[in-house]
């Protein structure tokens, strides 16, 4: 079991990362590059194609990228684009994105603009919840369904709608059970292999992952995790945190990350879709805006509100929030945060990183400081 | 000394002195624009003392037909001094100091009491993620009651009627919250014939540009006079635009313009460094600057975008309140790159311009990814180059004039050479 444990832990490594998308499309499926995990994928799912989450290149190196971008624009963008001009998506049968981020908007017209890839979507992501807000991401639901049917050439039935629905249900599950078990004193896995296992699932077929995963969880249930120190418990908060390296930075500075707030982690799937509902696309509407926020919604309040129950819920000693360079959403959301995590009396620090681990030295003398210091608490 | 007493002594001063030596160059109606803008910053001074509520981030026919004061925290900003402290104060409270100058400047401002704290923040996205931040950002900073306004990425019938519904959750909002506030449609109504008619002046102003010469200099072209809504007198501000109109009417008529032989016409665009001086450098090589494209140039202008009124552009006449959701559906930095691209090359177009000049401003998340497509689209589709550059358009740290100037050297003699007058 820990083998094939080790084999969802790789799927993400950038050598990996796009093994089971070519083998995909070598039986003739296509595969769509989605950049945003706002995108609902369970209509790519129903479509008969795989959603795919674009990573981007590891590598420091963005040169290709900056002939259109900024060296200090969201490195997410310039990485993922430096992907797309080296080559390396070329396989992807199209590309859906939302505006998240204006830079990401940005990314999306360069995108088009050089006419990457054959199939090309953007839908808009209302900034508030509310009632108009589920109904206008409602429409943009179903505004991306029927461009997907006809670039699919398949109909998106309620039915298969729904069976897509149950699949993604079933995986968002299997991933908090999983999160549930992080809450024990010795967690089955550490942060970087329980980001390593939700961004296995960004990636690969559901119904493989999900297999994957319901039969490696009896064996999860009594694994200890090998890192050696369970104290003190963390928190990591960060956007579009694909490389691994940095969670295991954290751990080796003598943390655990017993939890995060991370897309590629609890913000992928936390909080299912309701299958109740007469109307599917208005409950993936429902779903996606109200599930644990990016910080680029204008509701500050309720994602630190978020962040407080999670640090109570998984016994955290501290919050670690580590915002991409350039990410300006979560940079400005910053003394909101620090602010109001100090208010309900829980440490925190804020640490802003790159994506190539060129900042690793930095880093680690930084997370040792707020290790001792919790240590110190204690 | 806050903002706006600083703003007033500024204005008295540039008073003066057109009174005491006025400037033949410069257009006899600045005068009256020093004037509508002292009175507005008396105003604002005396209602911030009485404790009147202040709003950011709704249109200002809006804002004070609910009763509000408008903040203009942006606006504000590009009229302030910028000195390095302010970014330290930023780097300080852990904000991103490469955000676009502007939106982060007008934090400090807050913070240093330069300005009054907000009442109610609307934080939106209509044209890009800086203003929407820095709004969240002071709401929060305050304790100040955050609304939020959402947009599209397309303006539509249905982003119309979307943004519209916002407002008026937003009024009931405010309502409720904020005491004093009452909503008036007439004011809006009354508000929005001013806005209108000013408009039109622009309009007006627009098409005189097309003349060669072009009778509006490089740094007149960059002005930024806000509606008469914005100002206490609104009467008063109308006339300044019917003044100014008249002059650049005379103007044209007469021939005069910026440059004695117009050799290239520029458009410039998104921003500019406001600390320095590069038109009249471009003026002795014999280039115009018609216009400067942003966000509500083109709307503001009547430009492609219709007034207050029209009926063609959602295929109806809109009530009041959709009549404001209009003037921030469709910003040019909005949306995707086909608005900005198509926009600005159908001011190109329009303008007959030679060549484009792409501020890059550091943080703009909406056009600096944009530059190279604009290039690229300028090239194919009309054959007019682009010349990116980069800075800030408050600090000017980043600018170093000598490379400026090389480069826009270098740029102009290669536009002379592709229209052959090299």
């Amino acid at each position: 079991m820990e083998q094939q444990l080790r084999g969802l832990l790789a799927a993400t490594c950038e050598a990996n990362r796009t093994k089971r998308a070519l083998e995909w499309r070598k039986q003739g499926g296509k595969v769509m590059g989605l950049l945003c995990s706002y995108v609902p994928e369970e209509l790519i799912y129903a479509a008969g194609m795989l959603p795919w989450h674009v990573m981007g290149t590891d590598q420091a190196n963005t040169s290709r990228a900056l002939t259109y971008r900024m060296a200090n624009s969201a490195l997410y963008c310039n990485r993922v684009l430096e992907s797309f001009l080296a080559g390396e998506l070329d396989f992807l049968d199209g590309v859906i994105a939302t505006d998240r981020e204006q830079d990401l908007v940005r990314l999306w017209d360069v995108l088009v603009h050089l006419k990457k890839t054959p199939f090309a979507h953007i839908i808009h992501v209302p900034i508030g919840e509310s009632a108009l807000g589920y109904r206008q991401m409602a429409k943009e639901i179903a505004g991306l369904k029927k461009s997907v049917e006809k670039f699919s050439g398949t109909k998106i039935t309620e039915e298969s709608l729904r069976q897509a629905i149950t699949v993604f249900n079933k995986m968002r599950t299997l991933l908090a059970k999983l999160y549930e078990m992080r809450k024990k004193e010795v967690p089955p896995v550490s942060g970087a292999e329980a980001m390593a296992i939700v961004a296995a699932a960004t990636i690969m077929p559901k119904d493989e992952f999900n297999r994957e995963l319901e039969a490696l969880l009896p064996y999860l249930e009594k694994r200890k995790t090998s890192v050696d120190h369970v104290r003190p418990r963390l928190l990591l908060s960060s956007d579009t945190l694909y490389n691994p390296s940095y969670v295991e930075l954290v751990e080796q500075s003598g943390g655990l990350v017993a939890m995060d707030d991370l897309d590629p982690g609890s913000r992928y799937f936390w909080q299912t879709v309701d299958t109740s509902s007469a109307d599917p696309v208005y409950a993936l509407a429902k779903r996606y805006l109200s599930r644990p926020a990016h910080p680029r919604m204008v509701a500050w309040d309720r994602q630190v509100k978020q962040v407080i129950d999670w640090v109570k819920e998984y016994y955290i000693d501290g919050v670690l929030e580590m915002p991409e360079m350039y990410s300006l959403s979560r940079q400005f959301r910053v003394p909101f945060f620090q602010a109001k995590l100090t208010e309900a009396g829980i440490p925190n620090i804020s640490i802003p990183r790159f994506h190539d681990m060129a900042d690793a030295g930095q880093l680690r003398t930084r997370i040792e400081a707020f290790v001792e210091m919790l240590q110190a608490r204690a | 000394m806050n903002f706006y007493e600083a703003e007033i002594i500024k204005c008295e001063r540039r008073i003066k002195k057109i009174e005491e030596n006025p400037d033949p160059v410069k257009f006899r109606s600045n005068k009256i624009l020093y004037e509508i803008e002292r009175d507005l910053n008396i105003a604002r001074l005396r209602d911030w003392r009485e404790g009147k509520p202040f709003i950011e981030g709704l249109t200002a026919p809006l804002i004070r037909a609910m009763g509000f004061e408008p903040l203009d925290l942006d606006i504000c900003a590009d009229r302030s001094t910028v000195d390095r402290s302010r970014f330290d104060t930023i780097r300080a409270l852990g904000l991103p100091d490469y955000a676009c100058d502007r939106t982060v400047v007008c934090i400090d401002m807050c913070l240093k009491k330069e300005l009054p704290p907000p009442n109610l923040i609307v934080s939106h996205n209509c044209a890009c993620d800086p203003i929407k931040l820095a709004y969240n950002t002071v709401g929060r900073l305050f304790n100040a009651p955050v609304a939020c306004l959402d947009f599209g990425l397309e303006a539509n019938n249905d982003t119309l009627r979307y943004v519209t519904d916002q407002m008026g959750e937003i009024i009931e909002f405010a309502q409720k919250k904020i005491p004093g506030v009452k909503y008036d449609e007439s004011k809006l109504i009354e508000l929005q014939t001013y806005d209108r008619a000013a408009y039109g002046y622009l309009n007006d102003i627009y098409q005189l540009r097309k003349r060669v010469p072009c009778p509006i200099a490089g740094r007149d072209a960059f002005r930024l006079p806000l509606p008469p809504s914005y100002y206490p007198d609104q009467a008063k501000a109308l006339e300044y635009f019917r003044i100014w109109r008249d002059e650049m009417q005379e103007r044209a008529d007469k021939g005069i313009g910026a440059v004695n032989e117009e050799k290239l016409r520029v458009l410039w665009a998104v921003s500019g460094p406001f600390y320095t001086d590069p038109f009249s450098f471009l003026e002795k090589r014999g280039v115009s600057i018609p216009w400067f494209q942003f966000d509500m140039a083109m709307r503001w202008s009547g430009v492609k975008y219709p007034l207050y009124g029209d009926k063609t552009e959602y295929g109806r006449k809109l009530a009041p309140l959709e009549e404001e959701a209009r003037m921030m559906n469709s910003l040019s930095w909005g949306g995707l790159a086909q608005r900005w691209v198509e926009d600005t090359l159908f001011v190109c177009r329009d303008l007959n311009i030679d060549a484009i000049i792409n501020f890059k401003q550091v943080g703009c998340t909406a056009t600096v990814g944009l530059a190279k497509i604009l290039e690229d689209c300028a090239e194919r589709e009309l054959g007019i180059p682009t010349l990116h550059f980069e800075g800030r358009q408050l600090d000017p740290s980043y600018f170093d004039p000598v490379q400026v100037n090389t480069q826009l050297n270098v740029f102009v003699d290669s536009c002379l050479r592709r229209k052959g007058l090299a």
